[in-house]
């Protein structure tokens, strides 16, 4: 390890954290400079949002320290990070919509009148005009924040970082929701706090934007700390080289079966987040979608899945077009859909696993009006047998099992339903390593008995071991199709698909 | 993390035990009381219920069905009985009484009735909260052979079911008011009536009172849109009140009201918007405009003499559970309080 | 919290059943073992308590709540709320006597009361479900709607009802022996509880209730799911309100007023969660009960009305306290 060095500002080392089973950052360091933008680059789930949320004190490392301008440092939450001079702009801006822009800034610290508990509007306003226009925002600092664009919400986070006097100020994808315009103001107030030795740890995907603004990066993969380096003489295809690394071990156990008949079919499918999205996918086959976070891969399927409506194109399934305005119909239909948020869409956790996985299929197991509960029963033993749910009972309520076996559950319901289609979004997430494995298995015996199996998955090594074909998006876009040929044959590797999902060409390798 | 559920588990079943337990303990105190007094007779459980099969003519026991506890009016009622019903049951005439509280609600009243009986209550003390809505009572009591008194205001079937009612005539109180009124402008005007709940007998026969009266006096015109119900409220009054001034100015000069609790705080109303000419008046004679009355805020208001009532129904009920003939109703007189006889009856 | 693995529990043993049983039996009959146990206090304390006519009294006075109740716990499980349901008592009893004047024809009477209430209940689901307005802010305005609607049918008056057989419904007894109201109460209890548990659309409810988003991506119609949980509540109130009107035989607009507090007091103690999705029938059927014995063993006992209303808000704070613990919930 290197000397304490009086250059660096904030040095973390040796942080870990484990939530429940899973490492979530192994040994990981961070050193940054003072008055440097400093980049965090990494897949999704590489630790780059953990560790942050460790320096601002939303989590509490299980090792490791942080020293910050020489002394020890460890946050009890963002408003003592803030603070002691580390603030972070989130991703999502959920600011309150009925504050001023005054109000916004001063929020928490807001000035009152002399040896009262009131609040002094005019002096908080006056200060709040100073400090606008000393960032060149033409705004009357009574504007309400519903008022603004989102550019212009993100500056008010940012004005209210340094107005705290934060020495640290941490960007999370600050220019996912700018246009290039708004981009550009942003960049031209990162390099004025720079002069002013603000230091900036600037997460982002947006591989050109990491070469326009920063000065060095650092390289997280799989929960561990990979490499720091200037930005200045390293490449594109060294950046992504360092971010990849996981082995396509033998934990995939790949099933090969025939592949059948188109049965689904998207033509130019356009919605919220992507357009013009094409592709088919066969019986017995799994077509892996790989892309970033908010590439649009979520949003297709959630829009075929008829959870969000489509803005264009169409759909076939089994040739013919057909219209999908609700789960209800796309279920009937026989499209069915695993949501990568289990516990918001999958699952009635304070009910038992029984009515869980009967829920979606109900209709079909009445007897009369009543429900056919021995039936009922019956049959979601079975399944949840062949699934391997592990559960005291079948009566159990879904928040006492594991979160694989909560996944299992979910599954279970879809099987049952006999789907045509089965998308599986994340499907492994929050999954310990055996029922993942499980999981991939049982995935294979579904495609094997003439199910179209559709995967998200951010993790390239599964999703290179279990997938016929792949599908990779890059920004609303599908920016490149690959073949589990080129995969075996390792004539494409983890790299080119990363590559792709960063936005790199057709052919461009 | 499990002990502390486990132990907050116990401690709400102790709760509840206690909570239940603490009425146990009550109820011994109040019913070891005639135990004492009584000596000589038997009071258990059997007794209770050979009561109310064969009432002996000595084991009176009261079922006193308040028509509410909340309100000032019913309070003093209810203090009157309870002191009256106390001292007979001192002195032995009858053996225990029970106090229902009906929450203004007939359904609950009508639940009360068959608790009461339960208890081996043998003389029922009514006071209605409804008119149409309390009849039941009444029928049940007489399947029962059980007397029952009618305090206060009648049910639709007092005159046929009651053993006996005793009451002030309402019809009387409204012509009160309306007299006091033209003795008071005897050049006549406008006035405008603030009703009581609607349906309500109270609120009924006072506004047909007024009405005799008013009605065929030339000089006096309700005004248009000014008869509302305020629901016996003093808040509500007040709003229409300021209304009706607002749209009438010097035209409105009288407000008649089904309670005093309203026009007391409309004639309040009305001194603070300058207007202390506006002559408003109303029933019952609680403290408050009783004591408008004495600083001469008020110039006046009618007394409903509801202790009175309250002691007179039970002194007929025991005479009547005890064999003895009484009549069908009695009338406790209205009284018109002003500054000259306030001090008389405000204690 | 952390999740446990629900098969690691299950080594301590008490009462000779395992951790989870013993869990899931005092989640499921917790409430009602505190039933029990006011009942034996109160049969020690009370001797008129024990005498079969208090029983049947007591099962009499909490019918017309029980069914309200009954109504009531569909639309809590459902995750929303109903204020309007003393309205809808008035609005029943105005129209039965608007009906029985005009006509003369019980059934018809009752028929178009229940109608009416059921149209409401459908009004307040559609304005809940459809433009996705709060339960408590829809309910609370057509409580007022429904109220002034039974005071314009009304007049205002309240009137005399003379039918003696309409009076039979509220004050008759099957063999002389049980009130034709707690028969009412334990069809709508029998009705309620194959509903709620038996049928597709009770798991709805229960689906909707507990994760609407799970409820949407499984195929479910959140839609008449929520307005189905309301037409049933509004069909009570007309059952309900028929009773309470035979048993006052009078059709009064005033009435009424207050009593969704008990409904809600009967869920809450029965174990239904105020977050919706969990919630019995056998449990609501407890609490109803349990509201029943506060006022009546107080009665008997001679505390005074200020202490029942205390302890019945007690109740309720410790019944979701019972709830949170035994269900684990933050």
């Amino acid at each position: 390890m290197e000397e304490q060095n009086k250059d660096y500002i904030l040095e973390c080392t040796g942080i870990s954290k484990a939530f429940g089973g899973t490492q979530a950052l192994k040994n990981v360091q961070l050193q940054i400079k003072k008055g440097e933008v400093h980049a965090l680059l990494g897949e999704n789930g590489a630790g780059k949002s953990t560790l942050m949320k460790i320096v601002i004190g939303l989590h509490k490392p299980d090792e490791g320290e942080m020293v910050f301008e020489g002394q020890r440092y460890a946050a009890n939450g963002p408003a003592d990070a803030l603070r002691k001079g580390i603030s972070m702009v989130h991703q999502e801006l959920n600011p309150e919509p009925h504050l001023s822009i005054a109000e916004s800034i001063f929020l928490n610290r807001e000035h009152t009148m002399k040896g009262l508990p009131f609040l002094n509007k005019k002096e908080t306003n006056r200060q709040a005009g100073i400090i606008l226009k000393r960032f060149g925002i033409e705004k009357d600092p009574r504007t309400l924040m519903e008022e603004l664009t989102l550019a212009e919400v993100q500056m008010i986070e940012i004005i209210r970082a340094v107005s705290c006097d934060a020495r640290i100020i941490i960007m999370d994808e600050p220019t996912s929701s700018l246009d290039s315009e708004e981009t550009q103001h942003l960049f031209h107030t990162i390099r004025e706090l720079k002069e002013k030795g603000v230091s900036i740890i600037y997460i982002s995907h947006r591989m050109e934007e990491i070469f326009e603004i920063c000065d060095r990066v650092s390289v997280f993969r799989d929960g561990e700390y990979v490499n720091s380096c200037p930005l200045e003489g390293v490449t594109n295809e060294e950046l992504i080289a360092m971010m990849v690394g996981r082995q396509v071990k033998s934990i995939f156990p790949k099933i090969e079966c025939e592949i059948g008949e188109t049965v689904l079919k998207v033509e130019n499918l356009s919605g919220k987040g992507f357009q013009n999205i094409s592709f088919e996918v066969h019986e017995g086959e799994i077509l892996g979608i790989s892309g970033l976070v908010g590439s649009g891969r979520s949003e297709t399927m959630r829009v075929i899945f008829g959870l969000d409506p489509k803005t264009g194109g169409k759909i076939f399934l089994g040739g013919k077009e057909i219209a999908i305005k609700s789960p209800k119909d796309a279920i009937s239909k026989g499209i069915c859909m695993v949501n990568e948020d289990r516990q918001n869409f999958g699952l009635c956790l304070y009910r038992s696993i029984r009515e869980n996985i009967s829920l979606p299929n109900l209709p079909s197991r009445q007897k009369g009006i009543l429900i056919n509960q021995r039936r009922e029963k019956k049959e979601a033993e079975e399944v949840a047998k062949v699934l391997t749910v592990k559960a005291a009972s079948i009566e159990s309520e879904a928040y006492s099992l594991s979160g694989g076996n909560q996944q299992k559950v979910v599954l279970s319901k879809w099987v049952m339903a006999k789907p045509k289609v089965l998308i599986l979004d994340e499907p492994t997430r929050g999954v310990d390593v055996g029922a993942k494995s499980e999981i991939h298995t049982l995935m294979c015996q579904f495609a094997a008995q003439g199910m179209a199996i559709i995967m998200i998955s951010s993790e390239l090594p599964e999703i290179m071991g279990t997938s016929d074909r792949i599908l990779i998006y890059h920004e609303g876009r599908i920016n490149g199709e690959i073949f589990r040929e080129d995969i075996t044959t390792a004539k494409v590797t983890q790299e080119d698909i990363l590559a792709k999902e960063f936005g790199q060409k057709e052919g461009g390798k | 993390m499990k002990q502390i559920r486990k132990l907050m588990v116990l401690v709400l079943v102790v709760c509840m035990v206690v909570l239940t337990g603490c009425g146990g303990k009550t109820s011994e105190t109040t019913t070891n009381t005639p135990t004492k007094d009584d000596a000589t007779q038997p009071t258990t459980a059997t007794t209770d219920t050979t009561e109310q099969a064969e009432p002996a003519q000595k084991d009176i026991v009261v079922g006193y069905i308040a028509k509410n506890t909340v309100d000032a009016f019913h309070s003093t009622l209810n203090k009157a009985a309870s002191e009256k019903l106390d001292e007979l049951k001192a002195n032995g005439t009858i053996k225990d009484w029970k106090l229902l509280d009906g929450l203004t609600d007939p359904v609950t009243q009508c639940n009360l009735l068959e608790d009461a009986l339960n208890m081996g209550c043998n003389l029922i003390v009514l006071l209605p909260a409804e008119s149409a809505g309390c009849s039941p009572i009444l029928e049940r009591c007489a399947e029962e052979g059980v007397p029952i008194i009618v305090v206060n205001s009648k049910t639709d079937n007092t005159d046929e079911l009651a053993t006996a009612f005793v009451g002030s005539d309402d019809v009387q109180a409204g012509e009160m008011m309306a007299e006091f009124v033209q003795k008071q402008i005897p050049g006549g005007g406008g006035y405008g009536h603030l009703q009581g709940i609607i349906g309500n007998s109270a609120q009924i026969q006072r506004g047909e009172g007024i009405h005799n009266v008013l009605d065929g006096d030339s000089k006096w015109a309700l005004l248009d849109g000014a008869e509302q119900t305020a629901e016996w409220q003093a808040e509500k009054a007040v709003k229409f009140a300021e209304d009706w001034l607002a749209k009438y100015g010097d035209k409105l000069n009288a407000i008649i009201c089904d309670n005093d609790d309203m026009s007391s705080a409309v004639q309040t109303a009305m001194n603070a918007a300058g207007r202390s000419d506006i002559v408003c008046i109303g029933v019952d004679g609680n403290v408050g405009p009783m004591t408008m009355v004495q600083n001469g805020e008020l110039l006046a208001t009618v007394y409903q003499d509801g202790a009175s009532q309250v002691v007179k129904g039970i002194e007929t009920g025991v005479a009547a559970a005890q064999g003895q003939a009484v009549e069908k109703s009695y009338m406790i007189p209205f009284v018109l309080i002003t500054k000259d006889n306030v001090d008389q009856y405000l204690k | 919290m952390s999740r446990k693995s629900a098969n690691a529990a299950s080594e301590s043993i008490r009462f000779g059943m395992s951790e989870i049983e013993f869990n899931l039996f005092m989640r499921r009959y917790g409430i009602g073992m505190v039933m029990v146990i006011m009942a034996v206090i109160l049969a020690i304390v009370s001797p008129t308590f024990r005498t079969s006519g208090n029983v049947i009294s007591i099962l009499l006075q909490v019918s017309l709540n029980g069914i309200l109740a009954l109504g009531m716990v569909f639309v809590i499980t459902g995750g929303g709320i109903d204020l309007s349901i003393g309205s809808l008592l008035a609005l029943t009893s105005v129209i039965i006597g608007a009906m029985l004047n005009a006509t003369g024809s019980i059934v018809l009477a009752c028929v178009v009361s229940v109608a009416a209430t059921t149209v409401f209940g459908l009004l307040n689901g559609i304005l809940i479900a459809k433009f996705k307005m709060f339960p408590f802010v829809v309910t609370l305005a057509t409580q007022l709607v429904i109220r002034g609607t039974a005071y314009i049918i009304s007049g205002g008056y309240s009137q005399s009802l003379a039918n003696a057989e309409f009076k039979e419904i509220g004050a008759g007894k099957l063999f002389g022996v049980i009130p034709y109201p707690v028969i009412i109460l334990t069809v709508v209890a029998i009705l309620a509880y194959v509903i709620l548990h038996w049928t597709k659309f009770g798991r709805y409810v229960y689906a909707v209730g507990g994760n609407k988003n799970a409820a949407i991506a499984s195929g479910v119609n959140v839609f008449w799911t929520t307005a189905g949980t309301y037409i049933i509540s509004g069909f009570c109130c007309g059952i309900a309100g028929i009773i309470m009107t035979s048993r006052i035989s009078a059709a009064q607009p005033n009435i009424g007023v207050g009593y969704e507090t008990d409904a809600i007091a009967a869920c809450v103690i029965g174990g239904t969660s105020f977050a919706g999705g969990v919630s019995t029938i056998p449990g609501t059927v407890m609490g109803i009960v349990i509201i029943g014995l506060i006022y009546n063993g107080m009665n008997l006992v001679g505390i005074n009305s200020y202490w029942q209303t205390i302890t019945k808000g007690l109740l309720i704070i410790g019944a979701v306290m019972l709830d949170m613990v035994m269900n684990k919930r933050k």
